[in-house]
């Protein structure tokens, strides 16, 4: 995936059962999709 | 008594006692074995031979597998990996690939659910060719990675405590990646303020990319 569109998907690994859960984060589970460190320009 | 008490141990068939160049030739599937050259036992799992014990006891010593698992997504998480089997635990975080460049943070789980009311503090940050920084961390997630992109691969340690506990939170991260000229390591020691009972954990990167990494977990042996 080449966008900058944040990915909405969440896997979910359950180490009880080794089952995995592919499903869209819901509106409360949205991370705050902000660049907490931007990066300078290369030297 | 037996018959040791009558006969010296070399007149004696020794079954599952060898050395590390004389193991049996056509191994059946649980079939264990003492190496008197090394000190070590091992089991037949059918296909190869497993180390059980070195030539002490395991006793209350090292680490132990609890699971680990290589997902892809915007976020990784995984439930159930904290148990009150362990009071301690070391994760390992291998980040092979990501979308977007960003860094990756971290989050508890509880009962299914991040938990997104706590607050992590701390960490700095050093990059080669780049002026050495420090981070405080926002109240919703913890840095645990380097900034990456593409397939560059990153390394996190966490060695966390008491995720079962109404004891706050500690833990130790550290990081490394190679991304550009931002080639470095970060140090996290991370105080989480809330008393909660955690059993998951999940990562996601800042900047919403798509990650691919394998993350394992093992327990400190009590």
């Amino acid at each position: 995936m080449n966008t900058t569109e944040p990915d909405r998907t969440i896997a979910i690994f359950d180490a009880m059962t080794g089952e995995t859960v592919v499903r869209e984060l819901t509106p409360e589970e949205m991370p705050d999709f902000t660049p907490a460190f931007v990066l300078k320009e290369d030297a | 008594m037996g018959l040791s008490n009558y006969l010296p141990s070399s007149r004696l068939i020794q079954p599952g006692v060898c050395t590390s160049s004389t193991r049996p030739a056509s191994p059946f599937e649980g079939q264990y074995i003492y190496e008197t050259d090394t000190d070590l036992t091992y089991i037949y799992n059918g296909s190869s031979w497993q180390q059980t014990a070195g030539s002490t006891a395991v006793g209350n010593s090292g680490l132990v597998y609890v699971t680990s698992t290589t997902q892809t997504g915007g976020t990784i998480a995984i439930d159930n990996c904290f148990t009150t089997t362990y009071d301690s635990y070391r994760v390992l975080i291998t980040q092979t690939s990501v979308s977007l460049t960003g860094t990756t943070l971290f989050k508890f789980r509880s009962s299914g659910t991040a938990i997104s009311s706590d607050y992590y503090y701390g960490g700095n940050v050093f990059y080669y060719n780049t002026t050495p920084g420090s981070w405080y961390t926002g109240p919703t997630s913890s840095f645990v990675t380097m900034i990456a992109s593409g397939s560059v691969q990153t390394h996190s340690v966490i060695d966390l405590s008491f995720p079962r506990s109404a004891n706050r939170k500690q833990f130790t991260a550290t990081s490394t990646s190679n991304f550009s000229n931002y080639i470095g390591t970060t140090t996290h020691g991370i105080l989480n303020l809330t008393a909660s009972n955690y059993d998951g954990m999940q990562i996601t990167q800042d900047a919403g990319g798509t990650i691919t990494a394998t993350i394992t977990v093992y327990g400190y042996r009590k």
